[in-house]
């Protein structure tokens, strides 16, 4: 009697649970394959409550950008692994540092998407400035502004600007004041290009650095001997200034 | 028979009960999975790893804390276990405060467990905890504190259904209860400013509770705020266990 009745049941229940979740898992192959058939970028791309977000308190709020910004990556690599179309770029990173203003790599990362990606540098600037404002103590910022200037529209004088910035900020490496130096040669501002150079023949740690300085300082004393100026931007970037 | 030999047979009926196994497990799957998706998030898994793990373990932390709160009424009253305890030379409001303290120590053996687990696993992925969030982990104990004396409080004086209702409501209120002050500056009605303001001060102001929202970074702080926010926690506490002993000692049981 003992085998008889704990043994059948049990075997029944198994062969039952067997059979319901085989089915539940047919269903879901189903709908998988109807979920992939749905563009998936509606909902990656669809907009975010960032006002509401931006009410909550601070531990859900910082929660809510963590999930924005995994989103805004998925979207990225999404349109750039198919349609290479970036529009929807601007809206995610407005929204996601509207949600968390102190996420600096919100700002840079998605300033540079906007001003390489999608083309439009503009709003790039427009997104850090916005950092700017509100971490003004951060260095990755200017120093990203003063790169889409120089590098993505060309602009070597405000993007020397920027450099220089960067440079006296809290933390800022060294290569800070390289740019700036290299940035202020072409964008013509030779007097500040070899304060730079010179500080930093003075003061930098690097034999290399300090060879590079040196024969940048001797570059813009040879042109003032010829009385030129350094003009313009090379699309080839600021090394060549010393090759 | 004392207070604290309540909350021994407190803590020893909740281990028995298992009811801390499941949460506690699921978040350390959790912490796991946060460090997994962190390595997916560009450059951010630190940040990714650290806010999803405090956000796992203040989510259940609250959860338990609630459940716990409102489970001892139903244990104890509804379901009558706490009949045979006070039978004995026990006074109710012994039974009260060794109740509450067996749950108290549960939930911190429960925090202990997760912050260890959370600092290890974070350790294992080369992401070191900073003061900051280790102060988190102390004012989440004082939170669970507050959560588990309102959950009693209420469960005192209400169904254990309508008191996990009204705890829940008051949490989520709790969150955003500085949004009444700034509603009553906005405000011109001397009325609603003023209902504005008692439900400010009346209402559990969680958000003390998280260093971000005292003004702390990872580069510090104002001194002397995060003990603002455990005294004022643990006064709250202590304010609502004497009303609920209050209530309690006054309870018709049938």
């Amino acid at each position: 009697m003992r085998g008889g009745l704990s043994a059948t049941p049990i075997r029944g229940l198994v062969t039952a649970a067997v059979l319901a979740f085989g089915a539940a898992t047919a269903a879901q192959l189903a709908l998988g394959a109807a979920a992939s058939a749905v563009d998936e970028s509606r909902r990656l791309d669809a907009a975010a409550p960032a006002k509401l977000l931006a009410r909550l308190p601070a531990l859900p709020r910082r929660f809510a950008a963590d999930v924005l910004w995994v989103r805004a990556i998925q979207s990225y690599g999404y349109h750039r692994q198919g349609d290479m179309c970036f529009d929807s770029m601007r809206s995610h990173f407005e929204a996601l540092t509207q949600v968390d203003p102190d996420f600096e790599q919100a700002y840079t990362f998605g300033a540079l998407v906007m001003a390489q990606d999608a083309g439009d540098p503009e709003s790039g600037i427009a997104l850090l400035q916005r950092g700017m404002n509100r971490l003004p103590d951060r260095w990755r910022l200017p120093f990203e502004t003063g790169f889409i200037y120089y590098v993505v529209q060309g602009d070597a004088r405000r993007g020397a600007r920027y450099f220089d910035l960067a440079s006296t900020m809290p933390g800022a490496p060294e290569y800070t004041q390289h740019f700036a130096a290299y940035t202020y040669m072409l964008g013509g501002r030779q007097d500040l290009a070899k304060a730079f150079w010179a500080e930093l023949l003075e003061n930098s740690e690097s034999v290399a650095v300090k060879r590079l300085a040196a024969e940048a300082l001797g570059r813009i004393e040879e042109l003032e001997r010829k009385g030129q100026r350094m003009q313009g931007f090379s699309a080839r970037g600021p090394l060549e200034i010393v090759a | 028979m004392t207070s604290l030999t309540v909350a021994r047979g407190t803590l020893l009926e909740c281990l028995r009960d298992r009811v801390l196994y499941l949460p506690v497990i699921f978040v350390i799957f959790l912490l796991f999975g946060s460090v997994f998706l962190g390595s997916l998030s560009l450059g951010e898994m630190e940040r990714l790893a650290v806010d999803f793990g405090v956000m796992g373990i203040t989510f259940f932390s609250l959860l338990t804390a609630v459940f716990l709160g409102i489970g001892w009424s139903y244990q104890g009253v509804t379901r009558r276990t706490a009949y045979a305890l006070l039978a004995r030379p026990v006074s109710r409001r012994s039974v009260l405060w060794g109740s509450f303290l067996g749950l108290v120590v549960i939930q911190l053996v429960s925090l202990v467990l997760m912050g260890s687990s959370w600092a290890l696993i974070l350790r294992l992925a080369h992401v070191e905890l900073q003061a900051i969030h280790w102060m988190s982990l102390a004012l989440l104990f004082v939170e669970i504190l507050l959560v588990t004396a309102l959950a009693f409080f209420l469960s005192t004086v209400a169904s254990p259904a309508v008191a996990g209702a009204t705890t829940v409501v008051l949490v989520l209120a709790g969150y955003g209860s500085r949004s009444l002050l700034d509603l009553a500056e906005q405000t011109s009605g001397r009325m609603v400013q003023g209902i504005a303001q008692v439900g400010y001060y009346a209402i559990p102001c969680l958000s003390n509770f998280y260093p971000a929202e005292l003004g702390y970074t990872a580069a510090g702080g104002p001194a002397g705020a995060g003990l603002w926010a455990a005294f004022y926690g643990v006064a709250y506490a202590v304010g609502l266990i004497t009303c609920a002993a209050a209530v309690f000692s006054r309870r018709e049981l049938a």
